[in-house]
């Protein structure tokens, strides 16, 4: 694959820039760098932090070898990449599915979702500084979609006085072939400041069931620019306005597609004394995908604008933080009849406190007022209490939500020959206002709403050992599904037997599990850090059909058929009960050489009810097999200036074939086979 | 001491042995559990949208098999499945009712339906209704992902047209009732379980 000829001229015209920069000696501060944002939209240190955080560094980041945003989250505790049909994938938090998790760039949201999932893929790593995870929702704070909880990348800032650049060269063969191409500057000098990246991805595809017609990956190339310019015209007004542009182009066999997404974001940052200052912000985003099959062009155009104030007061020993907005949200689609629209005003507060010298209070809340669904409100408290000087204790409750999405209240989908029909909510009634039983259909959908509860401990036994425990539960209920309407299709002017599907909240779900991270530095080379989820889910009415005896399975297909027991209950699709990762890392300071390897766990799970027993999962189903994954990177760096990087993805070659027994000619159950990597990397 | 636990133990399997045996004399005729494999139900279509038409296939829980003549219980054509009493539905080469045979459809673990529902569940065909899901509950399959499925938990008690009682559970709709059915499984292959009291209005199936 090769690179479109149009993006190699600027390419080179800024790696000559960059090239011709002096390199600026900027003193690492570990412990500076770990302050984050996203638990309270304040800057605060991570380890003082009542909510479950994880933070992946740049170093990390780099350490791994990872190209894309994917590559560095399937390898986090707790966090599993989960294929659906159609191979979306998307990001599964403490159990809880994409659909319910918000991914943001500094602190906004990116939007498009196919299947409900944010293609991880679109995000180069690049151009971030640190990426922070907080689990369990964050409504409180992020509004809909932080049910599971909220992935931030947070991009770069540039120092005082700064200046530096790279330039670096990735190629990847074996089971992908993929290049990637990244040159980026960062750059403060008295009031200004710059950060400019450019990435090129461009892979040749995969196929991993040759056998079958279908490719599972068509080629693509990508561009990614990102600029953000700040400036301070004084000590008390801070502005930064930034830009993302991504593009993809991808070829199918049916023709081409094409997404375009698009990110703008302005701040400023008034302090009006020592103790207030208001940020006044806007961000408009858009995503457009466009593909053509057999030469019919479909559409999906999803926007967001959102202006943004947010004060802050500073008092003693606490803060407050208070916020309005609004979100404007747009969606137009093939599916739809026009352009449809959300109106969305909010309001937030927070308040930071410490009532006790050992006890840290975070109390928030939001309430979202939208004009087309109900509303909801969203509370949150969180409290971290240090007992001692190596143990501390963190707890947190808070209700997430989600709005229901433009499909579920809009779309307009009839199968000429599957004989049914799915409406959207307001679709229905506005298409047929006069249908008996038309009132078993509701017009406004409540958004899915959760509550979840984390319990967790930190502990420092001793000074190289770093162990955190969390115990979490979900319980989401109003889930929006389809169900069977049973309109008469006779009234509504459809052919005789047609079935009428729309929405309704119906079911309700739970996660729950334990999370343990440990983080050992065995001496000042060596440093190994280990996690494990257990996992636990259900579906509350499919658990009482269970215990009501309604359900029953066959072990094998020529067993006889037997009651489901709870105990026989696996729970949700998708879901494994056991995920682990275990990564070594060494470095030789002496002669700036690294080397790390990183194993990654998942135990079997389950991705339909096979057994025909109403859609439920037990154990007596196909189960996608568990799978082990190891990945290693070397890196050697020449006088800080040149990296070089070799690395090996799944070095076992794990491709999953033993599921195709069970799985017939779905993809989603095989996995990318060994792939090796080298990367050139220039600093200044 | 160790002379009184073993004449103990003695007497203890004597009389274990004994009731067994005295059980056994209350011999009943056997009710025999059967598996049909592959009975083949094929139908024909001239094309999509077109009515299915074709032989149905005539099985006798008398016999334990297939038969052609008009003494049958029930027969299948396709996911189809009738019940020699009643009326027509209305298909396309259908056969004529001949007996008085009538279906309830239970569900139950296979094992443990130990005895035939009440009267009143038992269905016959008629114009437009099937036996099967006269009662308004589901079929006995289940339709998705292009696989059809056979419901775990249907039980089919028949009231054959002698009068006997038979209980049945169909397993699979595929040749060979394979463990992972794909959509290049042949279809239309009957495999089923069933229990059938040869005495003639005796509800038990134990």
């Amino acid at each position: 694959m090769i690179l479109n000829r149009k993006w190699l001229l600027p390419l080179i015209m800024i790696s000559n820039i960059v090239f011709s920069q002096k390199k600026e000696q900027v003193k690492k501060d570990e412990k500076l760098d770990e302050v984050i944002v996203t638990a309270t939209r304040t800057k605060r240190q991570l380890s003082l932090v009542p909510m479950p955080v994880t933070l992946i560094t740049k170093k990390q980041l780099q350490k791994s070898g990872s190209v894309r945003l994917r590559d560095i989250l399937l390898e986090q505790t707790g966090i599993v990449m989960v294929t659906d049909f159609g191979n979306s994938e998307g990001l599964q938090l403490q159990g809880v599915s994409a659909d319910y998790t918000l991914i943001m760039i500094d602190g906004v949201p990116i939007v498009g979702r196919t299947s409900g999932n944010i293609d991880l893929n679109r995000l180069t790593v690049n151009s971030i500084k640190q990426i922070e995870v907080v689990k369990g929702p964050s409504s409180s704070l992020y509004g809909s979609e932080a049910i599971g909880g909220v992935v931030n990348i947070i991009t770069e800032t540039p120092k005082e006085n700064q200046l530096k650049g790279n330039f670096q060269l990735l190629t990847r063969f074996g089971a992908k072939n993929e290049l990637d191409i990244n040159a980026g500057i960062t750059s403060k000098k008295d009031k200004l400041g710059v950060v400019a990246d450019v990435n090129l991805n461009s892979s040749g595809g995969f196929d991993l069931s040759p056998e079958t017609e279908n490719i599972t990956t068509y080629p693509h190339q990508n561009f990614t620019g990102n600029l953000k310019v700040l400036y301070d015209f004084s000590e008390n007004l801070k502005g930064n306005i930034s830009q993302r542009l991504y593009t993809q182009n991808q070829k199918s066999a049916f023709g081409n597609n094409t997404q375009r997404d698009w990110n703008f974001s302005t701040n400023w940052n008034h302090r009006i004394n020592n103790s207030w200052s208001i940020d006044y912000s806007f961000y408009g985003t858009q995503y457009k995908a466009e593909s053509v099959f057999n030469n019919e062009v479909t559409v999906f155009d999803r926007s967001l604008n959102r202006p943004e104030i947010k004060s802050k007061l500073k008092l003693k020993n606490s803060n407050l933080i208070t916020g309005v907005g609004v979100n404007f949200d747009a969606l137009l689609r093939s599916e739809f009849d026009d352009k449809k629209k959300f109106i969305a005003y909010y309001a937030f507060a927070q308040y930071d406190f410490n009532p006790l010298n050992r006890l840290n209070v975070v109390l928030g809340a939001r309430f979202d007022n939208p004009d087309k669904y109900k509303s909801a409100f969203s509370p949150k408290l969180s409290a971290r209490y240090k007992i001692n000087n190596w143990l501390a204790v963190k707890t947190s409750v808070g209700t997430g939500f989600k709005a229901p999405d433009f499909r579920q209240l809009y779309l307009n989908f009839r199968n000429g020959v599957g004989g049914y029909i799915v409406l959207g909510t307001q679709a229905i009634h506005d298409l047929y206002p006069n249908a008996t039983g038309l009132e078993r259909i509701e017009r406004e959908l409540k958004p899915e709403t959760s509550i979840g509860y984390n319990f967790g401990f930190q502990i420092k036994p001793i000074n190289n050992l770093k162990l955190d425990i969390n115990l979490f539960r979900n319980d989401i209920s109003e889930l929006i599904d389809t169900f069977d309407t049973e309109l008469n299709p006779n009234e509504l002017n459809l052919p005789n037997n047609t079935r009428v599907f729309s929405y309704r909240n119906i079911s309700e779900v739970y996660t729950q599990g334990v999370e343990l991270d440990v983080s050992y530095k065995l001496n000042h080379n060596l440093k190994i850090l280990g996690g494990y989820q257990f996992l636990d889910t259900g579906d509350k009415e499919q658990e009482s059909k269970i215990k009501n005896g309604e359900i029953f399975i066959r072990r094998t297909s020529s067993s006889s058929s037997e009651k489901l027991t709870l105990n026989n209950y696996f729970g949700l699709a998708n879901r494994s009960k056991h995920t682990a990762n275990l990564k070594l890392f060494y470095e030789n300071f002496e002669h700036n050489f690294s080397a790390n390897i990183r194993g990654i766990y998942r135990s079997k799970y389950a991705l339909f009810d096979t057994n025909n027993s109403q859609g439920i999962i037990d154990n007596y189903d196909k189960f996608v097999s568990d799978n082990l994954q190891i990945n290693l990177t070397i890196d050697k760096s020449f006088k800080d200036f040149i990296t070089l990087q070799v690395g090996v993805d799944n070095l076992f070659n794990e491709e999953g074939v033993e599921n195709s027994n069970n799985f017939p000619n779905n993809d989603s159950v095989l996995r990318l086979g060994r792939i090796i990597y080298s990367r050139i990397q220039f600093n200044f | 001491m160790k002379n009184l636990k073993s004449i103990l133990l003695l007497v203890v399997l004597t009389f274990i042995v004994i009731s067994c045996s005295e059980n056994d004399s209350l011999v009943i005729e056997p009710i025999e559990a059967k598996t049909i494999s592959n009975l083949h139900a094929p139908q024909e279509q001239a094309g999509h949208g077109q009515p299915i038409s074709g032989e149905f296939t005539k099985f006798s829980f008398k016999e334990g098999k297939q038969v052609t003549d008009d003494n049958w219980d029930i027969a299948f054509r396709g996911l189809r499945v009738i019940i020699n009493g009643g009326n027509k539905y209305g298909l396309t080469d259908e056969p004529e009712r001949t007996g008085n045979a009538s279906l309830a459809v239970i569900k139950s673990p296979f094992k443990d339906v130990k005895e035939t529902p009440t009267e009143d569940k038992f269905k016959q065909d008629a114009n437009g209704v099937y036996a099967i899901t006269s009662d308004g509950g589901d079929d006995w399959y289940t339709y998705g992902n292009r696989i059809v499925t056979a419901n775990a938990g249907t039980i089919l008690v028949v009231k054959t047209i002698d009068g006997n009682y038979a209980k049945m559970e169909i397993k699979s709709y595929y040749k060979d009732n394979p463990n992972t059915i794909t959509t290049s499984s042949e279809p239309r292959y009957y495999t089923f379980d069933y229990v059938y009291n040869p005495r003639v209005g005796d509800k038990s199936f134990q």
